[in-house]
């Protein structure tokens, strides 16, 4: 091509020229390099952070596609020779819209199925923050949910996020709005749980024990999430509850040796222990911190190690430079002047006179139309071995709110299924940390309207790969 | 015609001697003897070299007194008679220099004994260490690794003296077998009498010697006794468990380079000479070593029901396997000596290197991750990528080769190295033909398995680099930026990003979801590699500059 003006002329040749396209791909070589050293290093979070989305990326991309085009267009018309050249530089081009759409239209997340449960909820790798109001601790309404992205933004002391709350004020109430702010972001922090006193009346408690005999010795903590919710936990031949109201409901499972631990007040707890297959309890009583307990099963005894009425859990954190498989992402928040941690996909509740809020970190969730429940979860292992061979669920589409089975299918390893445009793969699975045991099936979903446009563009690219490596080149250098 | 008849009539012979050589001598039933391990039933012998490999990091063991060497599954079934015996001899490798310290052990031996190792407090604080580590989840550096096979070292040992590691006998209804400590009373008892007459044909080797008349007796006996062992406790027998036990002793990757040197060296002798020696003879020669090099292969693919392509050994195997072909077909078409030879370098190189280093390219036979359980997709991946390496490599060796012409005399050479730049980018043609496909190919099992085509992976992502690296030298030579000179050592450059593609994301950066391949060790190997190719360039730029003035 040929221009008169001499500038526009001389850019266009450069555009077109090695010069150009040389040092564009050599940038992109070397980002995408940083970039595995980053993920190498830190995470792929992280490297998709800082290399493959950021702004450096893009502009490279542009470039990519900027010079890929301009060169096709230099050579117009074009002649069978060229085709080959084009055809890839199409494909290329192809390949990378394909991963825009995919990235900006498509939606690509995680479903977690326990077993013989349903859901119907796509987590996804965007983060939201969500807050929470109430006036009675029951009905909570909905009153900010943002999309955030705290590892970009430079939170600080001094250049908090600032919320002003005042929800429930009267209209021309003078009295100042809540102060919210969030002053810290940790993206690996490593989190360890802390039992503390609470002020919310509906808290639940908190009980400390060890369980011991000349043989064992174990310390475990029950910990309720509010009043009205049981927690228990089973320890060899017994079972242990903590806030079950045993004397209104009767027992939980008679067919075991069975322990219920109910709060009394500050100090006092109450305690039945029953034996398995009786209706009464074998002994009853109060207990409190250092209180012990003596059982009839194996000479096991209860030891109060600590007790709080009203209970909540608290983090502490420790900022690590670098993540590992147990760190996690945690922000901290001051509400009216009182520091508190907040870790991803994790809750926190504060009080003021009136009202209760909840604020939530989270991965967002996506409702999909319908539900996915999980029939059966199986697991293979080599023969002799714990390693996994092969594992595949069973899984049913069902309505979302009529609970109509719709179809019922397998998905394994290397076999998804496909349904209503969207694709579940089989990913991996949740153990529980005890048995081993599988408990959940755990989905990769994906709806890609970039595909067609990849696979179009893999076709071409390829297609023009190979043609290119049977023409023979008329050039001196190139035989 | 005749010189292919010749081939294979060699080749048949070879494999006639090899087959005899290492057939059946007495006393080696017990390497027939059937376990359960990592996953599948292999015969003992594997089994028990694995397990020195681990242990004492060689397949046969060298006492420090004597010089010979003796095959491992003697010495592993002799740790079940005297464990006691065995902590006094140094039987374990350790090679951390700071392990060595702390634990107070001579920083210039190899092997250590058990007592020296495992009795005492230090051994229990670096355990404690490494599960600290392991409770945080965090990355183990070499170090760690080091003392991960420490812990293993002993657990092994302390299992496998309990009876409890190897595991002989199928359960009904169960997947696991039992081990020889669990076995019922009436197997318990011929595995004593097994036991008894290995003791006995150790005893009679040691005094008597191999060959004595005693110790074929003896030998005899312990074979009949293994015999009974086997047919009581399982009625089945696998023709894959002989076929494994012939596929340790042959050795067959050593004879491929073997082959592959003497051709080289001849056609080196040819070429060098200008002498009048037929090519066939090296024809011949790279033909039984390819064949090896495939017969080899196809073991395995037999013994593992799968591709061999899912490790570090096993590729760098199949990559050396492709180099040789490539560089057969482009002799084939060029004639110009140099391709075969750059080839059979190539071939020579990295099989000494996959025999010579069992500690990091693993060339145990070991179960796939569920998510590789897809022969059709890894074929077709795995295999055109790492094929595309071989190119890669081969227009390496290539560029070495010109590059040597250089330093010799670029004057004299012209036509050769002017051959053997074409023939560079020709490799490198063939290999960005498989490399471009491949990485695409990978897209689509990846968007088929995992939902996504391109995850910015570690490993996808250094294909990619190693292809955009090719495709810079390739646009470079065809607007002439890269004369004869550029292109040898741009073969031999970005190779560089190929080394770190196959072995450096799996290896140094250790990261993404291609961990199953993952491994440690001889970073600093791979380092003076190249290093010593950097300086060799250097060396090649300042010469040629040299000649060019005095012209």
């Amino acid at each position: 091509m040929q221009f008169k003006n001499k500038t526009i002329q001389k850019f266009w040749r450069f555009s077109t020229s090695f010069q150009m396209g040389i040092p564009i791909i050599a940038s992109l070589m070397i980002l995408i390099i940083w970039g595995t050293i980053v993920e190498s290093q830190y995470d792929a979070k992280t490297a998709g952070k800082l290399v493959y989305q950021s702004w450096m990326m893009y502009t490279v991309m542009g470039l990519l596609i900027y010079n890929l085009t301009i060169v096709m267009v230099d050579r117009l018309p074009w002649k069978p020779n060229h085709y080959p050249f084009i055809l890839v530089h199409i494909g290329i081009i192809a390949l990378i819209y394909g991963g825009w759409v995919t990235q900006h239209y498509g939606l690509d997340g995680t479903l977690s199925v326990p077993i013989q449960k349903s859901n119907g909820m796509v987590m996804v790798q965007q983060t939201d923050f969500t807050i929470y109001a109430t006036f009675n601790g029951e009905k909570y309404s909905k009153i900010y949910d943002q999309e955030v992205d705290f590892f970009k933004q430079n939170i600080s002391e001094n250049k908090p996020v600032q919320f002003n709350l005042d929800y429930g004020a009267d209209p021309g109430s003078t009295s100042p709005p809540q102060d919210l702010k969030i002053i810290k972001y940790v993206p690996y922090a490593r989190a360890t749980q802390k039992i503390v006193k609470s002020q919310d009346p509906v808290a639940g408690s908190s009980v400390k024990f060890q369980l011991s005999n000349s043989n064992v010795q174990q310390i475990e903590t029950l910990t309720q999430q509010n009043k009205n919710k049981t927690t228990e936990t089973t320890l060899g031949l017994l079972t242990i509850y903590l806030g079950y109201n045993q004397k209104k409901l009767g027992r939980k499972n008679p067919h075991v040796n069975e322990v219920y631990l109910n709060a009394i007040d500050q100090q006092n707890l109450d305690y039945s222990l029953f034996n398995k297959n009786e209706t009464a309890p074998y002994k009853k009583g109060q207990a409190k911190i250092g209180s012990v307990v003596p059982t009839v099963w194996m000479g096991l005894e209860i030891r109060i190690m600590d007790y709080v009425q009203l209970a909540k859990q608290d983090w502490q954190v420790v900022e690590l430079g670098r993540p590992t498989a147990a760190t996690t992402e945690a922000i901290q928040i001051v509400f009216n002047g009182k520091p508190e941690w907040l870790l991803l996909n994790d809750t926190v509740k504060v009080f003021t006179d009136k009202v209760a809020y909840i604020m939530a970190y989270h991965n967002r969730q996506i409702p999909l139309d319908f539900k996915l429940y999980l029939d059966q979860f199986e697991v293979s292992n080599y023969q002799g071995t714990r390693k996994a061979k092969e594992y595949a669920s069973r899984v049913t589409v069902k309505s979302k709110d009529s609970d109509q089975a719709v179809t019922t299918q397998p998905i394994s390893m290397n076999e998804p299924m496909k349904y209503a445009g969207y694709t579940f793969y089989q990913a991996s699975f949740e153990k529980d940390e005890k048995t081993g045991l599988p408990v959940a099936s755990i989905f990769s979903v994906n709806r890609d309207p970039g595909r067609w446009i990849k696979y179009l563009g893999s076709i071409i690219f390829s297609l023009g790969i190979i043609w290119l490596f049977y023409q023979r080149r008329k050039r001196r250098t190139a035989i | 015609m005749k010189s292919v008849l010749n081939f294979v009539f060699l080749f048949l012979v070879f494999m006639t001697t090899l087959n005899s050589t290492v057939h059946a001598a007495t006393g080696d039933r017990l390497k027939y003897l059937p376990v359960q391990d990592g996953g599948r039933v292999k015969p003992f012998d594997s089994f028990a070299r694995e397990t020195l490999e681990l242990l004492y990091g060689r397949s046969t063991f060298k006492r420090p007194t004597g010089n010979q060497s003796e095959p491992a599954y003697l010495i592993v079934m002799s740790f079940l008679l005297s464990p006691e015996s065995w902590v006094e001899v140094p039987l374990f490798e350790v090679n951390n220099l700071e392990i060595k310290k702390y634990l107070g052990l001579n920083a210039e031996e190899k092997h250590f004994k058990g007592n020296d190792l495992f009795k005492g407090e230090k051994f229990a604080n670096l355990i404690q260490q490494l599960n600290d580590r392991r409770e945080a989840k965090e990355k183990l550096n070499p170090y760690f690794q080091a003392v991960q096979r420490l812990e293993n070292q002993f657990y092994t040992f302390r299992e496998l003296t309990a009876g409890r590691y190897i595991k002989v006998m199928p359960v009904e209804g169960s997947d696991s077998w039992l081990g020889v400590s669990a076995l019922p009373s009436a197997q318990q008892s011929l595995f004593v009498a097994l036991s008894q007459n290995l003791a006995r044909y150790l005893g009679e080797m040691g005094q008597s010697g191999a060959k004595s008349e005693a110790t074929l007796k003896a030998g005899k006996e312990l074979d009949s006794s293994v015999d009974q062992f086997i047919s009581s406790v399982q009625t089945v027998t696998s023709n894959k468990i002989s076929a494994e036990v012939f596929y340790n002793d042959a050795h067959l990757f050593r004879w491929v380079y073997i082959f592959y040197l003497l051709a080289a060296l001849i056609l080196l002798y040819i070429w060098i000479r200008n002498s009048s020696l037929n090519m066939n003879i090296v024809w011949v020669i790279t033909w039984i070593g390819f064949l090896l090099h495939m017969t080899g292969f196809a073991f395995r693919v037999y013994l593992a029901e799968r591709p061999p392509v899912t490790n570090m050994y096993e590729t760098v195997v199949w990559v050396s396997w492709g180099a040789v072909l490539f560089s057969m077909i482009l002799e084939k078409i060029y004639k110009y000596k140099s391709i075969l030879l750059a080839g059979l370098l190539v071939g020579v190189f990295s099989m000494v290197v996959a025999d010579m280093a069992p500690a990091i390219l693993d060339p145990s036979i070991q179960p796939l991750e569920a998510v590789l359980r897809s022969n059709y997709w890894l074929i077709i991946h795995v295999m055109t990528i790492t094929i595309s390496y071989a190119a890669f490599f081969l227009a390496f060796g290539l560029g070495d080769l010109g590059l040597v012409y250089y330093v010799i005399d670029a004057q004299k050479y012209r036509e050769q190295i002017k051959n053997i730049s074409t023939a560079v980018y020709r490799a490198m043609q063939i290999g960005v033909a498989f490399l471009a496909p491949g990485i695409i190919l990978g897209g689509v099992w990846a968007d088929y398995s995992w939902g996504r085509f391109w995850g910015w992976d570690p490993k996808e992502t250094w294909a990619l680099i190693v292809l955009l690296g090719y495709i810079i030298v390739l646009h470079a030579r065809l607007v002439n930026w890269l004369q004869n000179f550029g292109m040898l050592v741009a073969g031999v450059i970005t190779f560089n990003l190929v080394i770190m593609a196959w072995y450096g994301v799996n290896f140094v950066l250790g990261a993404g979801l291609h961990s199953y391949g993952f491994g440690a060790g001889g970073i600093e190997y791979v380092l003076i590699f190249t290093l010593a190719h950097v300086l060799f360039l250097a060396y090649a730029a300042v010469v040629r500059k040299t000649q060019e003035k005095t012209i």
